[in-house]
């Protein structure tokens, strides 16, 4: 589906939204078409998330650390968008927020130490999966609570207008935070106020075991961000250079002061919402979800076209192998923070 | 409709002397809560905004406990405690109204679920809720479960331009029909100052919502002639209010049904009446005692 444009322009006389809406917006594609070696980097980072989830899985069933919300079959909706994000730009998300992190710049091994729970984790231990922030790369915050991320990272959007940077913020959520109320106000405010932010939706069908149509009017929530004059495009989500195009094009817009935008990208969870939760999909809905494995698939793509060979492929998975084995080994070495010094960090009276 | 606009200037004067508290008042808006009470049957629910004087009129609750609600003495509608903003009437299926905007939008959504699921009925409900209600994250929430599980529920969006003294272009990025288009819920517009389009409109929307059983939205155009809340500034300027004034529902009503200044003078007497035997009766009804918190 091509970009759609909403002919509602609103005019907003805040101070801090002027000129927003004020530049045409074009219909050129601002997409740039990825080289052979920018194609072993995403299909390489789509890997390294796969390995690095593979061995928490691994872990939590070991017991080393707790069960997470894996992002199996979602990867190249974080790879794809965080690729054409800049450094400085900013990245707010839900409770599935591994993929997100990695793409963005996050170090492995930080990460691993975080859910272990050891001290030289991102946050020091106390942020786990559902709370990591790394301000550093730009990875402002997850957020395990559906759909409020949506308002926050709205905040963050419109403090870089304010700051009259040309940051973009991106904020990643699943299609089931779009029917709570965060979702609407946030929305109804970026666009009103034309803030520089990317809605990224994954929409993987399923509320934890409750399936869309049980929750969404229309299955896909792209038309529902019509009604805010907000510009959509859905795109398949198993596809990595798809979501990178939509990404550019998008950022372009966002850019050049064109207000919000929002991509939907459908994907297909091939594992369950969480760890060790029970998964009542048909074993048909899961099958198609594991032949809808993006990784495989980019892979028979670039096999094909000859980038990469056998060889590469193997060396690569080794690399990343041992990148994962260092940050379970940094992890183990961290010691955890005792209760004195966990506390020097509650704000709370 | 006049019945309301009198009640209503009774009551402002009645703010000014101290004896209400400061209330909001619906000059300019009667038309709709007419229009689209009289369409629905006696069976109907209705779920109201903070601006409940004309919808509570226009549904029939009677005048002496009504003002004596309002100006918060014991033989009131809800014992006086419930004020303007909380009237309640289970028995005329005046259910709820909330001050919180777009807070009645879930409630609503909710009660016409329990109506449809649970007791089986073909009474629908009628929420009425402002413009600016739409910007409100209850009513993404109660819209979008109402298009799921196609209920019953007529949503009269009372269109007035203003959210308290704040523009439309600072609340609302889109006009509020494609909000509704997004939710998949069908949505009519009419002239909300022109009593027979409003009924015209609401019969149409509500034979819909009882055919289908599912959530339809009438959007009705309206002005509001008097302040948000009694006291507060108003933004917009004198020239502006004239010409809204211009479209007035009752000089309209009035020249639809050729009423003269003989009639209009005679009923506004036995109305007149009506209300000061309204307000007397308040007046010496005592202060609802305090009920205590039991376990």
């Amino acid at each position: 589906m091509a970009w759609k444009h909403s002919p509602v322009i609103p005019k907003t006389p805040l101070s801090v939204a002027q000129g927003a809406h004020q530049k045409s917006i074009r219909n050129e594609i601002h997409s740039t078409v990825p080289s052979p070696a920018l194609m072993l980097r995403l299909y390489r980072n789509m890997v390294r998330i796969r390995a690095f989830e593979t061995a928490v899985l691994e872990n939590a069933r070991k017991g080393a650390s707790l069960a997470i919300h894996p992002y199996t079959g979602e990867e190249a909706v974080s790879t794809g968008v965080c690729s054409a994000l800049r450094a400085q730009d900013k990245v707010v998300t839900n409770h599935r927020p591994f993929g997100h992190f990695i793409s963005k710049g996050g170090s492995m091994s930080g990460l691993m130490a975080e859910l272990y729970g050891k001290s030289n984790g991102v946050c020091k231990g106390l942020g786990g999966e559902m709370n990591l922030s790394e301000p550093k790369i730009g990875f402002l915050m997850s957020d395990m609570i559906v759909g409020a991320c949506i308002t926050i990272a709205t905040g963050a959007a419109l403090k870089e207008k304010m700051d009259k940077t040309k940051n973009a913020v991106a904020c990643f959520f699943g299609e089931a935070a779009s029917a709570n109320g965060a979702f609407h106000e946030g929305l109804m405010m970026a666009s009103l106020w034309g803030l520089p932010i990317l809605y990224v939706c994954e929409n993987n069908g399923y509320s934890t075991n409750t399936p869309a149509a049980e929750f969404l009017s229309n299955e896909i929530v792209a038309p529902r961000v019509a009604g805010y004059g907000i510009r959509t495009t859905v795109v398949d989500g198993t596809d990595v250079i798809g979501v990178r195009q939509r990404t550019e094009e998008a950022l372009w817009q966002i850019r050049h002061g064109g207000g919000p935008c929002f991509i939907e990208a459908i994907v297909k969870r091939i594992g369950p919402h969480k760890q060790e939760l029970v998964d009542s999909r048909l074993e048909d809905e899961r099958r198609l979800a594991r032949m809808r494995d993006p990784i495989k698939m980019f892979k028979a793509q670039l096999m094909e076209e000859k980038i990469l060979t056998d060889a590469l492929d193997a060396k690569m998975r080794a690399e990343v192998k041992a990148e994962v084995e260092e940050s379970k080994r940094f992890a183990e070495k961290g010691a955890r923070l005792t209760s004195e010094q966990a506390q020097r960090f509650v704000y709370a009276g | 409709m006049l019945t309301i606009r009198l009640v209503e200037d009774e009551l402002q004067r009645l703010c000014l002397t101290g004896e209400a508290s400061d209330l909001h008042f619906s000059k300019g808006q009667e038309a709709i809560s007419v229009g689209v009470c009289s369409e629905l049957r006696r069976t109907d629910y209705i779920v109201v905004h903070h601006r409940t004087i004309s919808p509570a009129i226009a549904r029939g609750l009677p005048m002496n406990p009504l003002m004596a609600e309002i100006l918060g003495k014991a033989t009131g509608v809800n014992k006086g405690l419930a004020g303007e903003m909380h009237i309640r009437s289970p028995e005329l299926r005046f259910m709820f109204a909330f001050q919180l905007v777009g807070t009645c939008a879930s409630v609503a959504a909710g009660l016409a679920w329990a109506i449809k699921y649970y007791k089986k009925e073909d009474d629908i409900v009628a929420v009425f809720l402002g413009d600016a209600a739409t910007g409100n994250a209850q009513f993404h929430e109660g819209m979008n479960l109402a298009a799921v599980r196609k209920v019953p529920l007529l949503v009269v969006v009372e269109d007035n331009h203003l959210a308290g003294n704040i523009r439309p272009e600072f609340y609302l990025p889109a006009p509020i029909e494609k909000r509704f288009e997004s939710y998949g819920i069908p949505a009519t517009k009419a002239d909300g100052n022109k009593v027979d389009k409003v009924m015209e409109a609401a019969r149409a929307c509500i034979e819909e919502v009882r055919a289908k059983g599912s959530p339809v939205a009438l959007i009705l155009d309206t002005t509001r002639l008097s302040w948000h809340k009694q006291g507060q500034r108003d933004i917009r300027s004198q020239a502006e209010l004239n010409l809204l004034a211009k479209r007035d529902p009752l000089l309209y009503e009035e020249k639809r049904l050729g009423i003269d200044g003989a009639l209009k003078s005679k009923l506004t007497k036995t109305i007149e009446k009506e209300i000061a035997e309204a307000v007397e009766y308040a007046r010496a009804s005592p202060i609802p005692k305090m009920p205590r918190m039991e376990a």
